[in-house]
């Protein structure tokens, strides 16, 4: 297995960027959140490893092992859903699905209904390669 | 290319407020290494391009394409 790993540092600057736009923001010390955003990497990059599993298999196990750990409280889903598209992303992937299945699935896995191998079932079926202009980052240009 | 310009005071409050609500956008922070080129008839800024950006560029992407799940707190 040779997949990219997530940054942890990375990811708890996008859940900021998150709260930010929900009005809200990181609290001022993210030792523990860091800690256990720590686990949930080890956690998901040995299950994964231990199984030979592919990319969908570690985007779950980053979703399941987040949801487990309730490090994101009440941002389960949408940070799930954050998991998913960086992972992917970092891989050359992307998610395509419609948005009211994505949601029933994060909801199933929250809930216990499901598991990592069902999410990754399910992403498997909807991972695209990653569009070029995704992979590149786009310049800013402004009237002078 | 040398480029010679001179903005006045409010122009340049206004560039520089500009810059940094743009640059607020693309999710860069402050100290953040940015190269400025001028190109013609407009000004580009690019980011370091390193890995922050391209977090950045596909949880924007997401955002775009999942409104519900990431525009709306559970």
């Amino acid at each position: 297995m040779s997949f990219e790993k997530l940054d942890v540092s990375l990811m708890l600057r996008l859940y900021g960027r998150f709260l930010e736009s929900h009005g809200r923001s990181l609290p001022e010390d993210t030792t523990s959140l860091k800690s256990v955003l720590d686990s949930v990497q080890n956690l998901a990059w040995r299950e994964t490893t231990v199984k030979a599993g592919d990319l969908a298999d570690l985007a779950a196990q980053y979703v399941f092992q987040s949801m487990r750990k309730g490090c994101f409280g009440e941002d389960a889903l949408p940070m799930a859903l954050v998991f998913i598209v960086v992972t992917f992303g970092l891989n050359g992937s992307a998610l395509d699905a419609r948005e009211v299945s994505l949601r029933q699935e994060l909801l199933d896995v929250q809930a216990y209904r499901k598991h990592a191998p069902d999410l990754a079932e399910w992403l498997r079926d909807n991972q695209v390669p990653l569009q070029e202009s995704l992979s590149q980052a786009a310049p800013l240009a402004a009237a002078s | 290319m040398e480029h010679k310009t001179k903005l006045s005071r409010q122009g340049n409050t206004n560039a520089m407020t500009l810059t940094r609500a743009m640059a607020h956008q693309m999710g860069w922070d402050l100290g953040e290494e940015l190269t400025v080129k001028i190109v013609g008839d407009h000004i580009e800024v690019h980011g370091a391009n390193g890995p922050w950006q391209k977090y950045v560029t596909l949880y924007d992407a997401a955002v775009r394409r999942y409104p519900t799940v990431l525009s709306v707190a559970a």
